[in-house]
């Protein structure tokens, strides 16, 4: 087991890496674009021509990576903090630090100050959400699966396809137009502060709402099918025949077996989820990492951008981790 | 590519689940919600519509639907119902050239990496690895930011995420049919490695793909709704179903219709590649 974890952990380094890389391709692929994007759309040619030169941006792009990791590793100096460039750009933990992420050209700040605020936000808006998501999710899809066909078994599939098929921002949409406009119930934006009175959590329902019912509808197919496959064993057939109660065939005989599959599937939708906080914090204006992403996307906040998807690859990879030495832990046929 | 030649290739005679498609009552409502759809699309340049790029100044004071706009318009007095169907248009001609493109790439990738195994398969699948371990939003989000919102890009976008998920499936595919006889067979004929993948293998992975296509396309649907919601669809004034309900959202207190028709042009066709999908999935689970 440990040389399985050494293993997996070394390869999730490795893809970390090679995914940076990749995304470091597409952000800092045309050097000219870099000096421009660190300096705004105001600067001189002559200012954007200097800063060309300070950083190097002639060399190859696999020179300009491996700076960038040393930066990020504290080894080399983050070169944007050097006062002789006149940007004004100060980091109290100094220029040379380990996860020296660099200066974020939107928020005028270190990319340290900025980033993990947002996360912090996100992870309570992800957190709600999946304490949503797990409970309901789960009890939808055994109930559907443990008598599958029943009319029970149709409603909640036909309720789970219909939510699958309503993107983040639709539902967003549908939920604004009866919660806010047409009930009155809720705010419509959730600024995590003093919004014309409305309180701290009534302002998360909304976004805990549309990233809930969106992937648990996604998950309780899942659970759904791996239970309707387990009922159908000669075992469960066997639990039954002998005269146990219904109760006890499915608590302790079904659904240990059935949780297996969903397991990995429910911790691989905190991925699936990171990619629904961009959206849902769009809608609802929420100060989270999703929409701090987006708009350095937009903005063109290169060491932003390489951050907030360093951060979250690095969740990614992580849930993907766990989810596979789960599973072995739980399946003792994926051992061997 | 047309909205007719993507609807052609839906609809394809293979013999096998296709056939037997009308058995499945959710195939069915889910194909008729996809064909309400592309025959609207391939009917709107002869639909008596108003320019669905041209405001209506005087309709703008109550924007609400009226004989002359039977949706209303939008907040910049365009008729909501011809920007809806021409919108639809760009949906149904990008969603399916970015899976065909996508699958092209896939099918690829998958064949190569079953059929050669080794470094080639070692390559293919890290490299497969790390693209489907980057959160997929994100991944659009940085791709489209940096090389520019388009039609064509978009398709770039979802080619570079789908491929490696279809790869995986085709690989999967090709290693369980590597070992059948007629493999054995068309290397005893001395077929030329591309004969034996392209008209051996590939043919054969076509159930299990078939399924995966239309649930794609559904992704892709809500790819592009959402890449227009986050202001990276199609450039403007081009009808884009996300982008209309990114621009009527702030309205949406005062006219909630005006998010609230495209949200569900979108929703019904998303809905639609999802039961279609759903049914073929249990066809082929009924064999």
């Amino acid at each position: 087991m440990i040389r399985y974890l050494l293993r997996r952990g070394a390869e999730m380094l490795l893809t970390l890496l090679v995914a940076s890389f990749l995304v470091f391709l597409v952000t800092e692929f045309s050097p000219g674009n870099v000096a421009r994007k660190t300096l705004g759309a105001f600067a001189l040619q002559e200012q954007v021509d200097l800063l060309y030169d300070r950083l190097h941006l002639n060399d190859p792009l696999l020179v300009r990576y491996v700076r960038w990791v040393g930066v990020l590793t504290g080894i080399e100096a983050d070169p944007l903090q050097d006062p002789a460039l006149k940007l004004d750009f100060k980091d109290p933990r100094g220029d040379r630090y380990f996860g020296n992420f660099g200066y974020s050209t939107l928020f005028k700040a270190p990319v340290n100050d900025v980033l993990w605020d947002r996360l912090g936000n996100t992870a309570l808006l992800a957190g709600l959400a999946f304490a949503v998501i797990v409970p309901l999710s789960l009890l939808l899809g055994v109930l559907a699966g443990m008598r599958a066909g029943s009319t029970l078994d149709r409603v909640v599939s036909t309720i789970s396809i219909v939510m699958t098929s309503i993107p983040e921002f639709a539902l967003g949409v549908l939920l604004v137009a009866i919660f806010v406009v047409w009930l009155q119930w809720l705010p419509g934006t959730s600024p995590l502060k003093a919004n014309a009175g409305w309180p701290i959590w009534t302002q998360l329902c909304l976004p805990v709402a549309v990233l809930a019912l969106y992937d648990a509808g996604y998950v309780a197919r899942i659970v759904r099918a791996s239970m309707a496959e387990v009922m159908a064993k000669p075992y469960v057939r066997t639990a039954v025949l002998k005269g146990l109660p219904w109760r006890q065939v499915i608590l302790r005989h079904a659904l240990r077996n059935a949780m297996i599959a969903p397991f990995t599937v429910i911790l691989l939708q905190i991925n699936w989820l990171i990619g629904g906080v961009v959206v849902t914090e769009l809608v609802f204006a929420y100060p989270g990492f999703g929409r701090m992403l987006l708009e350095a996307s937009l903005f063109g906040d290169v060491s932003l951008i390489e951050a907030a998807t360093l951060v979250a690859l690095f969740v990614a990879t992580a849930t993907q981790l766990l989810s596979d030495v789960g599973y072995r832990l739980l399946d003792p046929q994926a051992r061997r | 590519m047309s909205a007719s030649a993507a609807a052609e290739t839906a609809g394809r005679p293979t013999p096998g689940i296709l056939r037997r498609l009308p058995s499945s009552r959710v195939a069915m409502v889910g194909l008729t919600l996809v064909l309400i759809w592309v025959a609207l699309a391939l009917l709107a340049p002869v639909l008596p519509m108003p320019d669905p790029n041209k405001s209506d100044y005087a309709a703008m004071a109550t924007p609400f639907s009226s004989a002359k706009h039977w949706l209303g318009v939008d907040p910049l007095g365009r008729d909501l119902l011809a920007r809806i169907i021409w919108g639809g248009r760009t949906v149904l001609a990008v969603a399916p050239v970015a899976v065909l493109a996508a699958y092209s790439v896939g099918c690829a990738m998958g064949l190569l990496a079953g059929y050669y195994r080794g470094w080639v398969d070692v390559g293919l699948s890290r490299f497969s690895d790390v693209i489907l371990s980057f959160p997929v939003v994100v991944l659009y989000v940085i791709l489209i930011a940096n090389i520019g919102p388009s039609a064509l890009n978009i398709v770039v976008a979802v080619v570079l995420a789908s491929a490696p998920g279809i790869a995986r499936i085709v690989r999967g595919l090709v290693l369980s049919l590597m070992h059948q006889e007629f493999v054995a067979a068309a290397y005893l004929r001395r077929e030329s490695d591309v004969f034996v993948m392209l008209i051996e293998l590939l043919p054969n992975c076509r159930g299990p793909l078939i399924t995966d296509f239309c649930l794609r396309l559904g992704y892709t649907t809500i790819t592009i709704g959402t890449l227009g919601f986050l202001g990276l669809g199609l450039p403007p004034p081009n009808p884009d179903w996300g982008g209309m309900v990114k621009q009527a959202t702030s309205m949406i207190t005062v006219f909630p219709h005006m998010s609230l028709y495209p949200t569900m042009a979108l929703v019904s066709l998303i809905l639609g590649f999802n039961l279609l999908a759903d049914g073929l999935t249990e066809l082929s689970q009924a064999d």
